[in-house]
């Protein structure tokens, strides 16, 4: 089981960012070619990622999972704990490359949903501060490397903030942007994309003002009656 | 913890270091840095210098006293081997303590390229493990992959992916011969280090016998052959 357990961390950090069907693909032949059961529900593989994740995080890194609403879908994130824009792994990138990452990172980051139109990554507003400004097909190249590995994501005409960066940078980005970024007060994650309360306008988890409101039926925040519906998200529970 | 008695000291002989100073065996913020740049800088697959690990913690001894520690948790944590790539153990590369379960522990966009080296390895294996340049590009072109043009499943720079991304991973060896100093100097592929790590030659005979139809035994002059070379470099 110790095999298949540091073969599947090396297959999380290879892949950034995993889907549970994913999860299901990479384990279904390993656990076969090991003979040890496969985690089949959840709840198991959240448990088997939890003992993983119990031997790493005292060395900086950690599979953490994250509800990523744009996409309906919850993944697996690898990271390396207390990351900054600047300590990410951009390895093999100059100073100018990783510097575009940064701002890129800001730009997205102010906006209040978190996205910018796809062709504002490109703009001349990158390029101007720079000595040696990147030629646009680099930009591409970079940007597409960036979201494949989850630090943002392309979705119908706009880039959004990927689960990766989400979850590396949460400090980073509830600390620098708090504008719009906010952590979910009933858990103290961050919560982007998510349901907001008809009075106040303040943001929660799905799941932590479904639990919450089992017990009262106040928001928590401004202490009005809470009539946001909370209809079942698709394919994220 | 340092015990003075003669049964604790000869346990410990084999690990005290040429300068005198003992192998660190704590984790601390240094072992940290260490750990984080290799893993960081391991998915390139690019071997990583002794002298680049350096800035993370300033003092060559600090590193070199962290390094077998190092090594420790990478394996018994994420599977991953550091193997020096020279005598001078001054450069390293990260492979894995096991070959790959299925494909899927690989990106779509790393795919590609796994099965053209996939392919590549096989035909140096089946040529007595070391082949002339433009044999295995004849090879590549019977299956309609030019090295010079951009292919639709495998991508553009071909070449440039054989002979420098191939090679500067370490997955491919590359070898110069030049019989005497009128001939031309020819080019040679072999399995590089890292292929030789994470890949087996069973596993590449299975992969042949199941491409050309043909019963694994037919290639155990092959296997044979890998080995016994195998174990004349070592």
């Amino acid at each position: 089981m110790e095999l298949v357990k540091r073969s599947f961390i090396r297959a999380c950090k290879n892949h950034s960012y995993l889907s549970y069907q994913m999860i299901d693909e990479i384990l279904t032949p390993l656990c076969d070619a090991h003979k040890v059961r496969k985690p089949t529900s959840k709840e198991a593989i959240k448990a088997f990622v939890g003992e993983i994740n119990d031997s790493i995080n005292n060395l900086g890194q950690t599979l953490d999972f994250i509800k990523y609403n744009i996409r309906g879908e919850e993944y697996l994130v690898y990271s390396k704990t207390d990351a900054t824009p600047d300590t990410v792994a951009n390895t093999g990138l100059t100073a100018e490359e990783c510097q575009y990452f940064s701002k890129l990172l800001d730009r997205i980051a102010s906006e209040e949903d978190c996205r910018i139109p796809w062709n504002a990554a490109y703009s001349e507003h990158f390029l101007h501060t720079s000595s040696k400004p990147l030629k646009k097909s680099r930009m591409q190249q970079l940007l597409q490397k960036w979201c494949n590995m989850g630090y943002f994501q392309e979705i119908d005409e706009s880039i959004y903030l990927g689960p990766r960066s989400l979850v590396e940078l949460s400090f980073y980005l509830s600390s620098n942007h708090s504008d719009y970024i906010k952590n979910c007060t009933l858990c103290k994650g961050l919560v982007m994309w998510d349901i907001r309360c008809s009075s106040c306008q303040i943001q929660f988890h799905r799941e932590c003002i479904h639990k919450y409101l089992q017990k009262r039926d106040i928001c928590p925040s401004c202490s009005n009656l809470w009539t946001t519906p909370l209809r079942k998200s698709t394919g994220a529970s | 913890m340092a015990s003075t008695s003669r049964a604790a000291r000869s346990q410990n002989g084999n690990l005290w270091e040429p300068d005198g100073s003992q192998p660190i065996t704590e984790i601390d913020d240094k072992v940290r840095g260490i750990l984080n740049y290799i893993l960081d800088h391991s998915a390139e697959k690019i071997p990583i210098k002794e002298k680049d690990i350096l800035a993370t913690v300033g003092d060559k001894r600090d590193l070199v006293r962290r390094l077998p520690l190092v090594g420790n948790l990478l394996a018994r944590k994420f599977g991953i081997i550091l193997k020096p790539i020279d005598a001078s153990g001054k450069t390293f590369i990260c492979t894995a303590e096991t070959p790959m379960a299925s494909i899927h522990e690989l990106t779509p966009a790393q795919r590609p390229q796994y099965t053209l080296l996939y392919l590549i390895l096989m035909y140096i294996f089946l040529r007595g493990n070391r082949i002339e340049d433009t044999k295995l590009y004849g090879m590549l072109e019977m299956l309609n992959i030019v090295v010079d043009e951009e292919h639709g499943y495998f991508g553009p720079n071909i070449r440039k992916l054989i002979e420098e991304t191939f090679v500067k991973q370490q997955y491919l060896k590359r070898e110069r011969s030049q019989l005497s100093a009128y001939d031309d100097a020819k080019v040679y592929f072999l399995w590089g280090l890292r292929s030789k790590a994470e890949f087996s030659y069973e596993q590449v005979v299975q992969f042949a016998s199941r491409l050309f139809n043909q019963n694994p035994i037919n290639f155990d002059s092959h296997l044979k052959m890998a080995k016994d070379l195998d174990n004349q470099e070592d």
